[in-house]
Protein backbone atom coordinates (compact mmCIF):
# COMPACT_ATOMS: atom_id res chain seq x y z
CA UNK A 1 0.00 0.00 0.00
CA UNK A 2 0.99 3.44 -0.68
CA UNK A 3 0.21 6.05 2.11
CA UNK A 4 -1.56 8.88 0.89
CA UNK A 5 -0.80 11.59 3.47
CA UNK A 6 1.89 11.62 6.28
CA UNK A 7 1.46 9.52 8.96
CA UNK A 8 3.23 11.37 12.09
CA UNK A 9 5.43 9.53 14.14
CA UNK A 10 3.26 7.81 17.14
CA UNK A 11 0.45 7.03 14.61
CA UNK A 12 -0.88 3.77 14.17
CA UNK A 13 -1.83 1.25 11.01
CA UNK A 14 -4.71 -0.88 11.06
CA UNK A 15 -5.48 -3.32 8.31
CA UNK A 16 -8.28 -5.61 8.32
CA UNK A 17 -9.03 -8.78 6.52
CA UNK A 18 -11.62 -9.60 4.43
CA UNK A 19 -14.08 -11.91 6.40
CA UNK A 20 -13.32 -14.56 4.29
CA UNK A 21 -9.20 -14.79 5.47
CA UNK A 22 -7.81 -15.31 9.05
CA UNK A 23 -4.95 -14.95 10.73
CA UNK A 24 -3.86 -18.48 12.40
CA UNK A 25 -1.91 -19.34 15.35
CA UNK A 26 1.05 -20.54 12.38
CA UNK A 27 1.19 -16.90 11.03
CA UNK A 28 3.83 -15.14 11.00
CA UNK A 29 3.64 -11.79 9.23
CA UNK A 30 6.70 -9.19 8.49
CA UNK A 31 6.28 -5.54 7.92
CA UNK A 32 8.59 -3.02 5.43
CA UNK A 33 8.11 0.44 4.84
CA UNK A 34 8.35 1.05 8.44
CA UNK A 35 11.53 2.05 10.59
CA UNK A 36 11.39 2.59 14.65
CA UNK A 37 10.72 5.47 16.38
CA UNK A 38 13.47 8.21 17.10
CA UNK A 39 14.15 7.19 20.16
CA UNK A 40 14.70 3.78 19.10
CA UNK A 41 11.69 1.97 19.69
CA UNK A 42 10.86 -0.53 17.71
CA UNK A 43 7.71 -0.94 15.29
CA UNK A 44 5.34 -2.90 17.02
CA UNK A 45 3.34 -5.69 15.31
CA UNK A 46 0.72 -7.81 16.23
CA UNK A 47 -1.34 -9.94 14.15
CA UNK A 48 -3.54 -12.05 16.61
CA UNK A 49 -5.84 -14.95 15.54
CA UNK A 50 -8.46 -12.84 13.67
CA UNK A 51 -8.72 -10.58 10.86
CA UNK A 52 -6.65 -7.70 11.97
CA UNK A 53 -2.86 -6.57 11.66
CA UNK A 54 -2.12 -3.92 13.83
CA UNK A 55 1.34 -1.42 13.34
CA UNK A 56 2.12 0.72 15.97
CA UNK A 57 5.58 2.59 17.34
CA UNK A 58 6.89 3.56 14.68
CA UNK A 59 8.68 6.41 13.19
CA UNK A 60 7.06 9.47 10.46
CA UNK A 61 5.86 7.62 7.34
CA UNK A 62 6.15 10.46 4.47
CA UNK A 63 3.25 10.72 1.93
CA UNK A 64 3.83 8.35 -0.89
CA UNK A 65 5.78 5.48 0.79
CA UNK A 66 4.90 2.28 0.14
CA UNK A 67 4.21 -0.03 3.42
CA UNK A 68 4.16 -3.67 2.63
CA UNK A 69 2.84 -6.49 4.32
CA UNK A 70 3.43 -10.56 4.19
CA UNK A 71 1.65 -12.73 6.33
CA UNK A 72 2.21 -16.54 6.28
CA UNK A 73 -0.27 -19.73 6.68
CA UNK A 74 -3.31 -17.22 6.22
CA UNK A 75 -6.48 -19.20 6.02
CA UNK A 76 -9.39 -18.48 3.90
CA UNK A 77 -12.62 -19.27 5.94
CA UNK A 78 -15.17 -19.26 3.42
CA UNK A 79 -15.68 -18.25 -0.14
CA UNK A 80 -14.74 -19.84 -3.04
CA UNK A 81 -12.66 -18.16 -6.50
CA UNK A 82 -10.91 -14.88 -6.21
CA UNK A 83 -11.95 -13.24 -2.73
CA UNK A 84 -10.85 -9.90 -1.59
CA UNK A 85 -8.01 -10.31 0.65
CA UNK A 86 -8.16 -6.85 2.10
CA UNK A 87 -11.56 -5.62 3.85
CA UNK A 88 -10.01 -2.12 4.73
CA UNK A 89 -6.52 -0.15 5.58
CA UNK A 90 -6.59 2.61 8.14
CA UNK A 91 -3.84 4.70 9.39
CA UNK A 92 -4.37 7.25 12.41
CA UNK A 93 -2.28 9.95 13.85
CA UNK A 94 -1.38 9.83 17.75
CA UNK A 95 -4.53 11.14 18.87
CA UNK A 96 -6.69 7.87 17.12
CA UNK A 97 -7.40 10.40 14.61
CA UNK A 98 -7.45 8.70 10.68
CA UNK A 99 -5.35 9.78 8.57
CA UNK A 100 -5.55 7.54 5.24
CA UNK A 101 -8.22 5.47 5.00
CA UNK A 102 -8.34 2.46 1.75
CA UNK A 103 -11.53 0.32 1.16
CA UNK A 104 -11.73 -2.87 -0.84
CA UNK A 105 -14.90 -1.91 -3.19
CA UNK A 106 -13.07 -0.65 -6.40
CA UNK A 107 -9.59 -2.00 -5.34
CA UNK A 108 -10.04 -5.33 -4.61
CA UNK A 109 -6.79 -7.77 -3.54
CA UNK A 110 -7.23 -10.45 -4.92
CA UNK A 111 -5.81 -14.12 -4.19
CA UNK A 112 -7.03 -17.45 -6.36
CA UNK A 113 -7.85 -19.88 -4.13
CA UNK A 114 -6.88 -23.84 -3.86
CA UNK A 115 -9.26 -26.32 -3.25
CA UNK A 116 -7.95 -29.05 -1.75
CA UNK A 117 -9.30 -33.09 -2.09
CA UNK A 118 -8.71 -34.88 0.68
CA UNK A 119 -5.67 -37.76 0.08
CA UNK A 120 -5.14 -41.05 2.33
CA UNK A 121 -2.16 -42.44 3.68
CA UNK A 122 -0.22 -45.22 2.23
CA UNK A 123 2.62 -47.53 2.42
CA UNK A 124 1.66 -48.34 5.82
CA UNK A 125 4.62 -49.78 7.84
CA UNK A 126 4.15 -50.35 11.64
CA UNK A 127 5.89 -52.54 14.87
CA UNK A 128 4.50 -53.46 18.35
CA UNK A 129 6.88 -54.95 20.14
CA UNK A 130 6.02 -57.44 21.79
CA UNK A 131 3.23 -58.08 19.90
CA UNK A 132 2.28 -61.43 22.01
CA UNK A 133 -1.65 -61.31 22.68
CA UNK A 134 -2.57 -59.67 26.08
CA UNK A 135 -0.03 -57.77 26.64
CA UNK A 136 0.39 -53.89 28.68
CA UNK A 137 2.26 -50.99 27.89
CA UNK A 138 4.38 -52.41 24.90
CA UNK A 139 6.03 -49.96 22.58
CA UNK A 140 5.36 -49.29 19.16
CA UNK A 141 5.53 -47.30 15.61
CA UNK A 142 4.18 -46.61 12.94
CA UNK A 143 5.11 -45.17 9.24
CA UNK A 144 2.81 -43.52 6.40
CA UNK A 145 3.26 -41.94 3.32
CA UNK A 146 1.21 -38.60 2.78
CA UNK A 147 -0.21 -38.24 -0.67
CA UNK A 148 -1.14 -34.29 0.42
CA UNK A 149 1.09 -31.65 1.83
CA UNK A 150 0.05 -30.92 5.27
CA UNK A 151 1.56 -27.50 6.55
CA UNK A 152 2.85 -26.30 10.02
CA UNK A 153 -0.10 -26.54 12.52
CA UNK A 154 -2.02 -29.45 11.33
CA UNK A 155 -3.74 -31.98 13.31
CA UNK A 156 -2.55 -35.17 12.63
CA UNK A 157 -5.17 -37.73 14.22
CA UNK A 158 -4.75 -41.55 14.13
CA UNK A 159 -7.05 -43.71 14.85
CA UNK A 160 -5.62 -47.45 15.73
CA UNK A 161 -7.37 -51.12 14.71
CA UNK B 1 -5.66 -52.42 20.04
CA UNK B 2 -6.12 -49.92 22.75
CA UNK B 3 -4.33 -46.63 24.00
CA UNK B 4 -2.29 -47.65 27.63
CA UNK B 5 -1.33 -44.28 28.32
CA UNK B 6 -3.48 -40.50 28.82
CA UNK B 7 -3.56 -37.32 28.28
CA UNK B 8 0.23 -35.40 26.96
CA UNK B 9 2.83 -37.96 25.22
CA UNK B 10 5.31 -35.60 24.80
CA UNK B 11 7.81 -37.79 26.78
CA UNK B 12 6.29 -41.05 25.16
CA UNK B 13 6.22 -39.90 21.60
CA UNK B 14 8.83 -39.44 19.23
CA UNK B 15 8.30 -38.50 15.25
CA UNK B 16 10.43 -38.11 12.18
CA UNK B 17 8.64 -34.64 11.95
CA UNK B 18 9.14 -32.00 14.20
CA UNK B 19 6.00 -32.15 16.31
CA UNK B 20 4.43 -29.56 19.22
CA UNK B 21 1.81 -31.36 20.79
CA UNK B 22 1.23 -35.31 21.28
CA UNK B 23 -1.47 -36.43 22.99
CA UNK B 24 -4.07 -39.65 23.16
CA UNK B 25 -7.04 -39.20 21.41
CA UNK B 26 -8.70 -42.34 23.05
CA UNK B 27 -7.86 -44.92 20.95
CA UNK B 28 -4.88 -43.65 18.59
CA UNK B 29 -2.79 -40.02 19.21
CA UNK B 30 -3.19 -36.48 17.83
CA UNK B 31 -0.26 -34.89 16.40
CA UNK B 32 0.06 -31.10 15.75
CA UNK B 33 2.93 -31.14 13.54
CA UNK B 34 5.46 -27.96 13.89
CA UNK B 35 6.30 -27.72 9.95
CA UNK B 36 5.27 -28.07 6.58
CA UNK B 37 5.42 -31.92 5.70
CA UNK B 38 5.34 -32.29 1.85
CA UNK B 39 3.52 -35.04 -0.51
CA UNK B 40 4.91 -37.94 -0.81
CA UNK B 41 7.02 -37.90 2.37
CA UNK B 42 6.27 -40.14 5.10
CA UNK B 43 5.64 -39.49 8.67
CA UNK B 44 7.13 -42.13 11.48
CA UNK B 45 6.13 -42.46 15.05
CA UNK B 46 7.15 -44.25 17.82
CA UNK B 47 5.27 -44.33 20.89
CA UNK B 48 7.08 -45.85 24.20
CA UNK B 49 4.38 -47.67 26.07
CA UNK B 50 1.85 -46.59 24.37
CA UNK B 51 -0.20 -50.04 23.32
CA UNK B 52 -2.23 -52.62 25.20
CA UNK B 53 -2.70 -56.18 22.39
CA UNK B 54 -5.94 -57.67 22.69
CA UNK B 55 -6.27 -61.26 24.27
CA UNK B 56 -6.85 -63.11 21.02
CA UNK B 57 -4.83 -63.61 17.40
CA UNK B 58 -7.27 -62.80 15.32
CA UNK B 59 -6.40 -60.08 12.37
CA UNK B 60 -8.48 -57.02 13.24
CA UNK B 61 -11.10 -55.86 10.85
CA UNK B 62 -9.62 -52.53 10.23
CA UNK B 63 -6.29 -50.98 9.84
CA UNK B 64 -4.37 -47.62 11.00
CA UNK B 65 -6.86 -44.70 9.85
CA UNK B 66 -5.41 -41.09 9.57
CA UNK B 67 -6.94 -37.97 9.14
CA UNK B 68 -5.49 -34.31 8.89
CA UNK B 69 -6.66 -31.37 8.95
CA UNK B 70 -5.87 -27.57 9.38
CA UNK B 71 -7.36 -24.29 9.60
CA UNK B 72 -10.99 -26.84 9.29
CA UNK B 73 -10.07 -28.17 5.85
CA UNK B 74 -9.63 -32.02 5.90
CA UNK B 75 -5.97 -32.66 3.85
CA UNK B 76 -5.95 -36.65 4.27
CA UNK B 77 -8.90 -38.39 5.14
CA UNK B 78 -8.44 -42.08 5.04
CA UNK B 79 -11.30 -44.08 3.78
CA UNK B 80 -13.02 -46.96 6.02
CA UNK B 81 -12.29 -49.83 3.47
CA UNK B 82 -9.76 -51.36 2.06
CA UNK B 83 -7.15 -51.90 4.32
CA UNK B 84 -3.63 -53.12 3.63
CA UNK B 85 -2.46 -56.17 5.78
CA UNK B 86 0.21 -53.45 6.67
CA UNK B 87 -2.38 -51.38 8.38
CA UNK B 88 -4.16 -54.17 10.31
CA UNK B 89 -2.54 -55.68 13.34
CA UNK B 90 -2.38 -59.44 14.34
CA UNK B 91 -1.39 -60.32 18.02
CA UNK B 92 0.92 -63.11 18.31
CA UNK B 93 0.44 -66.71 20.40
CA UNK B 94 1.04 -65.81 24.15
CA UNK B 95 4.18 -65.79 26.16
CA UNK B 96 4.39 -69.53 27.08
CA UNK B 97 8.08 -69.28 28.08
CA UNK B 98 9.39 -67.91 31.52
CA UNK B 99 12.48 -66.06 33.01
CA UNK B 100 13.67 -67.78 36.76
CA UNK B 101 16.76 -67.19 38.70
CA UNK B 102 16.97 -63.55 37.78
CA UNK B 103 19.45 -61.04 39.03
CA UNK B 104 21.03 -57.50 38.68
CA UNK B 105 24.24 -56.75 39.55
CA UNK B 106 25.81 -52.93 39.20
CA UNK B 107 29.45 -52.54 40.28
CA UNK B 108 28.42 -48.70 41.26
CA UNK B 109 25.58 -47.58 41.79
CA UNK B 110 25.86 -44.09 42.68
CA UNK B 111 23.68 -41.91 40.73
CA UNK B 112 24.92 -39.89 37.68
CA UNK B 113 27.68 -42.97 37.75
CA UNK B 114 28.64 -45.34 34.53
CA UNK B 115 28.67 -48.81 35.61
CA UNK B 116 28.69 -52.09 34.26
CA UNK B 117 25.31 -53.91 34.47
CA UNK B 118 25.41 -57.49 34.76
CA UNK B 119 22.31 -59.12 33.79
CA UNK B 120 21.64 -63.35 35.36
CA UNK B 121 18.93 -65.06 34.74
CA UNK B 122 17.27 -68.59 33.19
CA UNK B 123 15.10 -68.90 30.08
CA UNK B 124 12.44 -72.03 30.49
CA UNK B 125 13.06 -72.08 26.65
CA UNK B 126 16.81 -71.90 26.79
CA UNK B 127 18.90 -69.69 24.21
CA UNK B 128 18.96 -70.44 20.47
CA UNK B 129 21.33 -68.50 18.21
CA UNK B 130 19.12 -66.31 16.17
CA UNK B 131 16.98 -65.46 19.03
CA UNK B 132 17.30 -61.69 20.23
CA UNK B 133 16.96 -60.86 23.86
CA UNK B 134 15.74 -57.96 25.17
CA UNK B 135 16.39 -55.48 28.34
CA UNK B 136 14.12 -52.32 29.00
CA UNK B 137 15.37 -50.26 30.94
CA UNK B 138 13.03 -48.17 33.47
CA UNK B 139 12.50 -44.09 32.04
CA UNK B 140 14.78 -42.57 34.48
CA UNK B 141 17.40 -44.36 31.92
CA UNK B 142 19.21 -42.26 29.28
CA UNK B 143 17.41 -43.00 25.67
CA UNK B 144 20.57 -44.58 24.75
CA UNK B 145 22.24 -46.10 27.23
CA UNK B 146 25.75 -47.40 27.62
CA UNK B 147 27.43 -44.25 25.40
CA UNK B 148 25.54 -46.23 22.35
CA UNK B 149 26.61 -45.07 18.63
CA UNK B 150 26.64 -46.12 15.49
CA UNK B 151 29.59 -47.95 15.20
CA UNK B 152 29.18 -48.83 11.68
CA UNK B 153 28.46 -46.47 8.64
CA UNK B 154 26.46 -49.28 6.43
CA UNK B 155 24.15 -49.22 9.28
CA UNK B 156 22.69 -45.90 9.36
CA UNK B 157 20.45 -45.30 12.76
CA UNK B 158 21.68 -48.78 14.28
CA UNK B 159 22.97 -48.18 17.75
CA UNK B 160 25.45 -50.71 19.32
CA UNK B 161 26.56 -50.62 23.41
CA UNK B 162 29.58 -52.26 24.31
CA UNK B 163 28.92 -55.57 26.31
CA UNK B 164 29.73 -59.27 26.73
CA UNK B 165 28.38 -62.47 27.78
CA UNK B 166 30.24 -65.72 28.99
CA UNK B 167 27.13 -68.12 28.34
CA UNK B 168 26.49 -66.49 24.77
CA UNK B 169 29.71 -66.01 23.60
CA UNK B 170 30.14 -63.59 21.06
CA UNK B 171 27.65 -60.75 21.63
CA UNK B 172 26.29 -57.60 20.24
CA UNK B 173 24.14 -55.35 21.62
CA UNK B 174 21.66 -52.65 20.17
CA UNK B 175 19.69 -49.83 21.88
CA UNK B 176 16.81 -48.43 20.56
CA UNK B 177 14.91 -45.46 23.23
CA UNK B 178 15.78 -47.36 26.18
CA UNK B 179 15.67 -51.01 25.40
CA UNK B 180 18.90 -53.08 24.39
CA UNK B 181 18.62 -56.33 22.30
CA UNK B 182 21.10 -58.69 22.63
CA UNK B 183 22.27 -61.52 20.20
CA UNK B 184 24.80 -64.14 21.28
CA UNK B 185 26.36 -66.40 18.97
CA UNK B 186 26.45 -69.58 21.38
CA UNK B 187 23.25 -71.64 22.27
CA UNK B 188 22.45 -72.09 26.19
CA UNK B 189 20.44 -74.76 27.59
CA UNK B 190 17.31 -74.33 29.64
CA UNK B 191 18.77 -75.36 32.63
CA UNK B 192 21.92 -73.29 32.60
CA UNK B 193 21.72 -69.49 33.42
CA UNK B 194 22.52 -66.78 31.06
CA UNK B 195 24.88 -63.37 32.02
CA UNK B 196 24.82 -60.24 29.97
CA UNK B 197 27.56 -57.71 31.37
CA UNK B 198 26.30 -54.30 29.42
CA UNK B 199 29.16 -51.84 29.82
CA UNK B 200 29.30 -48.24 30.76
CA UNK B 201 25.34 -47.96 31.65
CA UNK B 202 25.03 -44.12 33.16
CA UNK B 203 23.12 -44.30 36.67
CA UNK B 204 19.96 -42.31 36.85
CA UNK B 205 20.93 -38.53 38.39
CA UNK B 206 18.82 -39.25 41.56
CA UNK B 207 19.23 -41.78 44.48
CA UNK B 208 15.99 -43.72 44.34
CA UNK B 209 14.98 -47.27 43.57
CA UNK B 210 13.37 -48.04 40.17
Amino acid sequence: MTTGTLIPEGGKIVVALDNNWAITAQSVCTVTGLSAMANGTAVTKSAPIGTAINLSTFGEVASGSTISISCTYLTMTSGAGTPAMVSTYVSYDPEDNKINKWCASGNTVTVTSVVVTAGTSSDWAHTIAPSNLSQTGVNGSFKFKLSQTIPKGALVSIVYP
Amino acid sequence: MVHSLTGDLKDYCWSTVQYSICTTNGNGINLTVATDVASGSYIELFIDEGFDTPANTTTSTTGFDVTASWGGVTIIDDLATGYTAASKFTATAAISGTITEDAITITANNAGEASDYLFSFKSSSGYTVGDMIEITFPREYDLFVGHANEWFTEEANVYYMDCSSTALGASWCTVDKRVVTISGSVAVESTSAIDITLHMVKNPTTAASR
